[in-house]
């Protein structure tokens, strides 16, 4: 694709597909969401492979947490049962699909947003009269992904380091070993917010009234019809999901 | 003395972007004090991931204590080497200092009284019973490091790889952690470690090697 798309048709699309995937509740229409996103990423020439390949832990991680899901919702259609506990239900893998494919959704939206130049998203937000704080924070919040995506590998391996096998963490202590994989990513987090702040200061927000532009963006037909596209798919989508 | 690592022709290049690390032969020992020094971006972090195995050299081979190291798994190569992160955030994960240590142990079966003298033994050791109970991310930058130390070492590791652990310390500080280093040293590990700081090329290592461009171009002292 020649021609560059604005960061607020991304915006659109995303917040179209984020929407669409939490409000959806049949299953096959989630799982049509799922397939859209990712053809909208590969569209975008977000290198989707290249990312699930280097982040596959990640993924684990979500499966994990959707198993746990499917495994303790009860239900009367019981597909597995050990020893008098039913284990897995058809409910259960539904709903562990669907937040599955809700997470990956929301990651991979993330990865749209990040193929924009920040200062472009910034300023395509203030220009739709988003104040110019919030845009600055949003899209810095998003710029964090694959930084965090980064911290994140580096604590696995050090916790495999540590010696812990993740094929063979003892049943009883999954749980823990992932809040303590979650430990360091949450207070990163903090401290990248607390940067954030530091370097809003240092730019003198809400010193001045208004600000002067530079950059100024300009929709082109193409975002209109993805804008247009989206916010209409969107629509009909949720409307066929509700009547089927 | 046989070394303990030995690299033979290792190159590595990462996927996205031009540098590259080549034809790297090195060995290092146990018993001494190996300084990687270099400019931002010769590669000694590069370098270091390698020999962990956290990176997979594409061509060349590495052998750690005598084993081939393409047979052994990651979670096993922590009780051949330590290796300490640039930065300590990214290798502290527990709600308190005693914890960091006894946790790893306890996972691979160790009983929980074993794991907490080990762990008594090493919180004094370092200087940090008096913080056993304080949360690791709370602590200084000091004590982050040396909480690094010794949760590695409960491992018990022949060697350790530590990248830039003067960082963000004052001179005093350094000192301390020297000295510390040295200690370990004395013991019978061997260590590389990154670092630009003189006070410590001159004064503790056995041996400076510099790297450029992602090659080892000077080896001696
Ligand atoms: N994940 C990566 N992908 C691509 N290039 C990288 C990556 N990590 C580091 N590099 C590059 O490799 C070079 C060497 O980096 P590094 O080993 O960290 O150097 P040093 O630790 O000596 O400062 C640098 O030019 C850096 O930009
Ligand atoms: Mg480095």
């Amino acid at each position: 694709m020649v021609y560059k798309i604005d960061p607020r048709t991304k915006i659109i699309l995303v917040l179209c597909l984020t929407s669409m995937v939490l409000i959806v509740e049949n299953i096959w229409f989630v799982i049509g969401i799922g397939v859209i996103s990712v053809t909208c990423a590969l569209f975008m020439r977000v290198e989707l492979f290249d990312l699930i390949k280097r982040y596959h832990r990640i993924l684990i991680l979500i499966l994990t947490i959707s198993l746990v899901q499917s495994i303790f919702t009860q239900d009367d259609q019981v597909l597995l049962e050990v020893a008098g506990i039913s284990i897995l239900t058809e409910n259960g893998i539904k709903l562990g699909v669907k937040t599955f494919i809700r997470m990956l959704v929301i990651l991979t939206s993330g990865m749209i947003m990040s193929t924009s130049n920040y200062r472009e998203t910034i300023q395509g937000l203030i220009q739709w009269k988003i104040p110019y704080k919030i845009a600055f924070m949003t899209s810095l919040s998003l710029r964090f992904i694959p930084i965090f995506m980064e911290e994140f590998q580096d604590s696995m391996v050090a916790l495999q380091l540590k010696g812990i096998d993740f094929k063979k963490i003892p049943l009883g202590e999954k749980t823990r070993i992932y809040v303590y994989l979650l430990t360091p990513i949450i207070l990163s987090s903090l401290k990248h917010a607390e940067e954030i702040a530091i370097a809003m200061e240092s730019r003198g927000f809400g010193a001045y009234p208004k600000r002067v532009e530079y950059l100024v963006l300009q929709l082109k037909g193409r975002d209109y019809g993805v804008m247009a596209g989206s916010v209409l798919i969107s629509i009909v989508y949720v409307t066929l999901s509700l009547i089927i | 003395m046989e070394s303990y690592i030995k690299l033979r022709q290792v190159s590595y290049a990462y996927p996205k972007g031009r540098f590259s690390l080549h034809d790297v032969s090195l060995n290092l020992n146990q018993g001494e004090i190996t300084v990687v020094k270099g400019l931002n971006g010769s590669g000694k972090t590069t370098l270091g991931k390698i020999i962990m195995g956290i990176l997979i050299p594409s061509t060349g081979t590495i052998e750690i204590d005598g084993v081939d190291s393409n047979k052994l798994k990651l979670c096993h190569r922590g009780s051949k080497i330590g290796y300490a992160f640039q930065n300590p955030d990214r290798q502290l994960f527990t709600a308190s200092v005693f914890e960091e240590i006894t946790f790893p142990l306890e996972i691979k079966g160790m009983s929980k009284k074993a794991a907490d003298q080990k762990a008594t033994m090493l919180l004094e050791k370092f200087d940090l019973a008096h913080l056993k109970q304080r949360v690791p991310m709370r602590l200084s930058r000091g004590e982050k490091q040396r909480l690094v130390l010794a949760s590695i070492l409960a491992q018990e590791p022949g060697y350790l790889i530590l990248d830039e652990p003067s960082t963000g310390l004052d001179r005093d500080r350094r000192r301390e952690l020297y000295d510390l280093l040295e200690t370990l040293t004395r013991e019978g590990i061997g260590m590389a470690v990154i670092s630009h700081d003189l006070q410590f090329t001159e004064n503790y290592a056995d041996r400076i090697i510099t790297m450029a461009e992602g090659q080892v171009i000077i080896d001696g002292l």
